[in-house]
């Protein structure tokens, strides 16, 4: 089995000793430590201190807010798409729903932005004392303003831009992805380590000889070895970060592979470490 | 003899055994060729930089025209010479009817207030705003083999990767395309075929030391290995990554983090480049061209880029093409000493079929091509076949490979162009015709945002 899943955790003092875990259970969190093949360098080690991932995880989709724009809430009825917008000058590109609400009154709410360079303004769906305007648009930063019973205003609370004639517009910056709410990720409290006696002896070379544990089937889910179709590549389970992986296969040649998927603040990143193999 | 097909023997006579007789002769700026005539005998010189070419072994010697700066203007430090058969001097680079007719260029108030806007733009954003959602970067450990590592560049299909060292615990710097040029042209000369028990041993490690002895002026990666690789934080602003870029004639800069105070266990996060940059840019002003009055001005107008020149001046810094007929080792040779990182191909009437650019250099490693032809046995045209059939990703030429425009073109098409990944040079181009006009690549542009 070429996937080795190990936690390969440094501590700061460098040194490699992993004090072992008590238990193979593969409903728990914990995993056995072992000590990853061919590295007994230094690898890069992922620096937030403790090693393992939460079971669970937020929500990857933010339910959609029903008052700003500021982010890009994904579809919440299709029965508001509107027509999509005319293809803008370029390769035809994403476009991402986007909802637009206006919550400060008025009989009749238009909105024009520049992703049209202002040429039309469009009528705003009205449900109670709100309004709302689905958009679909490719990812960019956009400005836009609302016309309510003819007059030009724009939102306070939100992102806003002044041109030199004095002229105020909203900004909306549209992503192709959905941003990870970090504050859900790090308020979650890690539990402490469990009691024990921690006085598991380190693995000797019998131990090695032997087949290794089975990894839990979630560890499966990597996003390595995926091809790159474009540039959104699949984000990473959270439960796959900070493992090691090596490329099946490839403890048999001369080089190995090894990966590792970590989160940088909101973002994920993998990187592949090729390595020649001292026979 | 200089790229002349004469019989015009310059070479003084001196006493056997003597090291030095020097020839003094006025050349123009470019590329020449050239061989001794000693004691009745052709033969070149193999310390010097040489290849294999119409006349047998010459040894070649590239000239930099002097930077006459007429104008304020940025000049270019792209130089070379047009090489077709036709012997033809090199002529000036500058867009046309720029010095005689000012009404036709673009007001200096709408760069500076463009260049004011573009300047607050990329201060206040930093490289983590470069970062994909998720994203991959690929790493090579310094003692692995020359020759697996450009298998790795081809498979994974980038052309640079930051290198490890595991007893330092530290990235000390890159192996790029460059590096595997001046590879294949170092074992090309000592005069065989490649061996591969060479690539085989070679670390990227011995490489490196042996390129610093070498090349001492090289500065593309040449640092000593002792020294910092060039690298960027995830929250230094997106100008200070571009002029790092730029001042240091590189392609790509990785971007590290280390949580400890000393900078150690780096934690390394993408590999920023100028494309990404731009992308943010455009991304960011395409909708609101109003802010940037200079984004929908025609590119003839704006002082940037390399021009095949339309009148006869003596200035400035020609453009270096070459038909596609020609060798591969001619084309390296120029990538190598002319400092640019593509070439376009054109075909038997002077139209633009391709480029060659630095990074086609890891097509070779596909059937390990490299190991049984002779660099200059191989044609531009085959080599660029090879490139083709890897990477169907990229057509041929009308897909991200040949990225042409029109002279006529607004500023913002051409970046928005360059802001396509994997594209470094869009290049101009006479409608119908398709011959070169010029050439515009990220480097130009960025120099020009920032002043």
């Amino acid at each position: 089995m070429g996937n080795v899943s190990g936690k390969d955790e440094i501590e700061d003092s460098g040194d490699d000793t992993a004090p072992s875990r008590s238990d193979i259970d593969p409903g728990s969190a914990h995993v056995r430590r072992i000590r990853s093949v061919g590295s007994a360098e230094n690898w890069p080690p992922e620096s937030t201190g403790r090693s393992l991932p939460p079971v669970m995880f937020a929500p990857q989709v933010p339910v959609a807010p029903l008052q700003g724009a500021a982010e890009a809430p994904h579809v919440l009825q299709q029965a508001w798409m509107n027509n999509p917008d005319p293809a803008l000058d370029g390769p035809p590109e994403k476009g991402i729903p986007t909802l637009i609400t206006w919550n400060y009154g008025g009989n009749v709410v238009l909105i024009e932005g520049s992703w049209d360079n202002w040429t039309s303004r469009r009528p705003m769906q009205r449900s109670g004392k709100d309004c709302a305007i689905l958009m679909v648009l490719p990812s960019g930063v956009y400005q836009y303003k609302f016309i309510v019973d003819g007059q030009f205003r724009y939102i306070p609370d939100l992102p806003s831009a002044t041109d030199e004639m004095g002229n105020i517009t909203n900004l909306l910056d549209v992503h192709d992805y959905v941003p990870e709410n970090v504050e859900s990720i790090s308020e979650f409290n890690l539990p402490p380590s469990p009691n024990s006696s921690y006085s598991w002896a380190l693995p000797t070379n019998e131990d090695f000889s032997k087949e290794p544990p089975v990894a839990p089937s979630q560890l499966y889910l990597t996003v390595l070895g995926m091809q790159n179709t474009d540039e959104a590549s699949l984000k990473p389970q959270h439960v796959v970060l900070n493992h090691l992986f090596i490329e099946e296969g490839s403890s048999s040649q001369s080089m190995v592979t090894l990966g590792l998927t970590q989160r940088f603040q909101s973002k994920y990143v993998t990187v592949v470490l090729y390595k020649p193999m001292r026979r | 003899m200089f790229s002349r097909a004469t019989e015009n023997s310059q070479e003084g006579a001196g006493a056997a055994g003597s090291v030095l007789l020097p020839v003094v002769c006025s050349l123009t700026p470019g590329l020449h060729q050239f061989k001794f005539f000693v004691d009745g005998e052709w033969r070149h010189d193999e310390r010097q930089p040489f290849l294999t070419g119409n006349y047998g072994i010459v040894n070649t010697i590239y000239l930099p025209p002097e930077s006459a700066l007429l104008s304020p203007r940025t000049p270019n430090s792209r130089v070379g010479m047009d090489l077709d058969n036709e012997p033809s001097p090199p002529m000036a680079a500058e867009p046309d009817g720029s010095m005689q007719d000012t009404a036709l260029r673009i007001s200096e108030a709408d760069i500076k207030l463009s260049r004011s806007r573009i300047s607050i733009f990329l201060s206040s954003h930093t490289a983590y705003d470069l970062f994909p959602d998720s994203g991959k970067v690929i790493a090579l450990d310094i003692n692995l083999p020359v020759k697996q590592a450009f298998h790795v560049l081809y498979d994974e299909g980038i052309s640079v990767a930051p290198l490890w060292d595991c007893a330092r615990g530290q990235f000390v710097g890159v192996l790029s395309a460059l590096d595997f040029i001046l590879i294949l042209q170092e074992l090309g000369n000592r005069g065989s075929n490649l061996t591969e028990e060479e690539l085989e041993t070679h670390t990227i490690s011995a490489w490196k030391d042996g390129k610093h002895q070498m090349f001492g002026q090289l500065d593309e990666h040449g640092r000593p290995l002792q020294g910092n690789i060039i690298h960027a934080g995830p929250y230094d602003c997106l100008k200070d990554v571009a002029l790092k870029i730029l001042q240091n004639k590189v392609s790509t800069v990785p971007i590290m983090h280390s949580s400890s105070q000393d900078g150690s266990f780096p934690q390394l996060l993408h590999l920023a480049s100028l494309s990404g940059i731009l992308r943010c840019i455009c991304r960011h002003f395409r909708h609101t061209t109003s802010s940037l009055p200079i984004l929908l001005q025609p590119i003839c107008k704006i002082p940037l880029g390399t021009w095949v020149p339309r009148s006869e001046d003596q200035s400035g810094r020609p453009l270096v093409m070459l038909r596609r007929n020609e060798s591969l080792s001619l084309a390296l040779s120029l990538l190598v000493q002319a400092k640019v990182s593509s070439i376009p191909i054109l075909d038997e009437n002077n139209s633009l079929v391709d480029t060659y650019s630095r990074s086609d250099i890891t097509a070779l490693a596909k059937d390990r091509v490299y190991a049984q032809i002779h660099l200059d046995e191989m044609s531009i045209h085959q080599a660029l076949q090879l490139g083709q059939d890897a990477h169907s990703t990229y057509g041929g030429f009308n897909g991200q490979r040949c990225q042409m425009c029109l002279r006529s073109d607004p500023l913002l098409k051409v970046m928005e162009r360059l802001a396509t990944p994997g594209v470094r040079r869009v290049i101009i181009v006479e409608a119908g015709s398709k011959r070169v006009e010029g050439i515009i690549s990220l480097s130009d542009v960025f120099r020009f945002l920032l002043g």
